[in-house]
């Protein structure tokens, strides 16, 4: 399936309408000026029947396109009405070249402009090159006609005008033609790109859908199944046993909530970003609060018999009244977010860094990175990674769990706050990946001194 | 619950620690299973051959090895080829249930399931094996299970 499809069929039937629009006028133009015209000046039968073959090779031409063959119908009228009209004005010119016939050489104008609009572009300037070159030779060198003469025109300048005329008509029309060519060729661009950008997201949301269904589910058998566990035990179970099951039911719970958190909240942020209340936020406790906050098994006690746990070594390099401009919740909400990635994507006992100071080439902002030993991100990947729903092909495949929405949440926050986020990584695995946010620094005085 | 005469060895699988953990204490303490734990699909594997159990319980979605390949390596060995599998899989997918079975797996459950459902399949799972391994056995020791049987009526 190609996402294109539905955007250049639209276009080539933008086109074919465009065709048979213009042929129609073409031909409805001659009729209604050229043949009159010859009629009333007696001009050869054979001028008159190939200007009328001309006409009527719209109709072959037009139905070719209704059945799509549009590079054929246009080649077929561009071409008998070129042979008509260098047969006729070749005829006109045998008796010299008069005002009428440097006249008849506007027609040749609507094959460029019946090529530019509806052919491909080297076609139409081929066509205009033929047509433009074939005017000027023809209008040099054949002679004036009597009539012309015998009014006491200067040939020369007369030639040169009328050349001049002529070419920068074709000019004109080609002009157009390319011009016109060229917006539909951006449009129909920028329409496959929004195309393909929907169908994206589309399937970013279905592989959401799915994460978030097998985020939940885990979780929430955790949650029945403790409590179920429970139950099960009656009367056996002892109160520390019974508490420690209602410990771990209630912690399941939280994950869920947790995790419905995380989704609404990325559906709900653009809407609530007008609630951002700003403040002067010390860094350093918050930094520290949050960490205290954290689940120690996540962070790496050894609590559990089932798997090896080794304590991590969390670094944190923070100028003590370090402060910056933020909404308190909302910071540490992203701190929280880039903590557990780094968590997550990192094995459990390699150190993490976190590290907040002055940004060197812009004094008045504060560079806070969380630091891990991890898997990394790809480079070519990194900018990816900030998207709606996106996950590294490698997190989706792999096992660390996650909804694509979380890094989302966070550059939506940090830029809310006026600040970017962003991230530094090798991609190699081992040498991890360094999240970075910035923020504006708080203006107090006590605080810009800090070094 | 299900009594056991010589204590049954389940090894479960996930990555989860938590669901890992609630398995292992309620088949312990509820089924009265001996239960050895893994959280990935490679030490699982380990596990596995280091003690042999008679049932496994795993998840689908797991780092490195997944479920399925779990399966299909211990399947691939004639000396466990037998042994029954619990699929445990949170995925949604329509055609999951399908590939977890006709990757092995005895039973195919989706998260969250029921402790006693997850019992009571490990339960079947096992004694469907049991069977099949006894009649393999008669039909490799006589000349199959009617044969025997027609003797039987013979004599």
């Amino acid at each position: 399936m190609t996402p294109s499809l539905p955007v250049s069929e639209q276009e080539q039937q933008r086109q074919q309408a465009l065709f048979e629009l213009t042929v129609l006028s073409v031909c409805a133009i001659v009729l209604a000026l050229a043949v009159p015209s010859m009629l009333l000046n007696h001009t050869p039968a054979i001028v008159l029947w190939t200007t009328l073959l001309s006409v009527f090779t719209g109709i072959p031409s037009l139905w070719l396109n209704r059945r799509g063959h549009l590079l054929l119908a246009g080649l077929l009228f561009n071409g008998v009405f070129y042979g008509g009209l260098v047969l006729n004005t070749t005829l006109r010119n045998s008796a010299g070249l008069d005002l009428t016939s440097m006249l008849s050489y506007c027609y040749y104008a609507f094959i460029i402009l019946i090529t530019g609009l509806t052919l491909p572009l080297w076609l139409l300037w081929v066509t205009s090159a033929i047509i433009i070159f074939t005017t000027g030779l023809t209008l040099f060198l054949t002679p004036l006609a009597p009539s012309l003469l015998g009014q006491g025109v200067e040939p020369v300048p007369l030639r040169f005008a009328a050349v001049g005329i002529l070419v920068t008509l074709d000019c004109f029309f080609a002009v157009i033609g390319w011009l016109v060519s060229r917006t539909a060729r951006a449009s129909l661009a920028s329409a496959q790109h929004a195309l393909q950008r929907e169908q994206e997201l589309v399937k970013l949301k279905d592989q959401f859908i799915v994460s978030a269904n097998h985020e939940l589910r885990t979780p929430i058998m955790a949650l029945y199944g403790n409590i179920e566990f429970l139950m099960a035990l009656g009367g056996r179970a002892n109160a520390e046993q019974a508490n420690k099951l209602m410990q771990r039911a209630l912690n399941a719970g939280d994950i869920v909530l947790g995790l419905l958190n995380t989704i609404f909240e990325a559906s709900v942020t653009e809407a609530s970003l007008p609630c951002l209340s700003l403040h002067p936020v010390t860094l350093a406790p918050l930094i520290k609060a949050t960490l205290e906050t954290f689940d120690p098994r996540e962070i790496g006690e050894p609590t559990l018999a089932v798997a090896e746990y080794t304590t991590r070594a969390i670094t944190l390099e923070c100028p003590p009244t370090l402060t910056v401009q933020a909404d308190e919740k909302r910071l540490r909400q992203v701190f929280l977010n880039l903590l557990t990635n780094a968590l997550k994507y990192s094995p459990s006992g390699s150190p993490i860094s976190i590290h907040a100071a002055l940004v060197q080439d812009a004094a008045h902002m504060v560079r806070i990175t969380v630091r891990d030993y991890g898997l990394g991100v790809p480079p070519a990947e990194a900018p990816k990674l900030f998207q709606q729903f996106v996950r590294l092909e490698r997190d989706v495949a792999g096992t660390v769990r996650g909804t694509g929405v979380g890094l989302y949440l966070c550059r939506t926050l940090v830029e809310a706050m006026g600040g970017r986020i962003g991230v530094a990584s090798s991609g190699v695995p081992g040498e991890g990946s360094a999240f970075y946010f910035t923020l504006p620094l708080a203006a107090t005085d006590e605080v810009t001194n800090v070094p | 619950m299900a009594s056991v005469t010589d204590e049954q060895c389940i090894l479960v699988i996930d990555d989860d620690l938590a669901l890992n953990t609630l398995i292992a204490e309620s088949l312990t303490m509820l089924g009265g299973y001996k239960v050895v734990v893994a959280t990935d699909g490679a030490s699982g594997l380990e596990r596995f051959f280091e003690v042999a159990p008679d049932c496994v319980v795993v998840d689908v979605r797991m780092p490195g090895l997944d479920g399925y390949q779990f399966v299909r390596a211990m399947r691939g060995d004639g000396a466990t080829a037998q042994t029954p599998i619990v699929m445990l899989s949170a995925l949604i997918q329509e055609n999951d249930q399908l590939v977890g079975l006709l990757s092995g797996a005895d039973a195919y459950l989706l998260k969250p399931v029921k402790l006693a459902d997850l019992l009571a399949a490990i339960h079947q799972a096992m004694a469907l094996s049991a069977a099949q391994r006894d009649a393999q056995d008669r039909r490799r020791a006589g000349e199959g299970p009617l044969g025997e049987a027609s003797m039987e009526v013979t004599e």
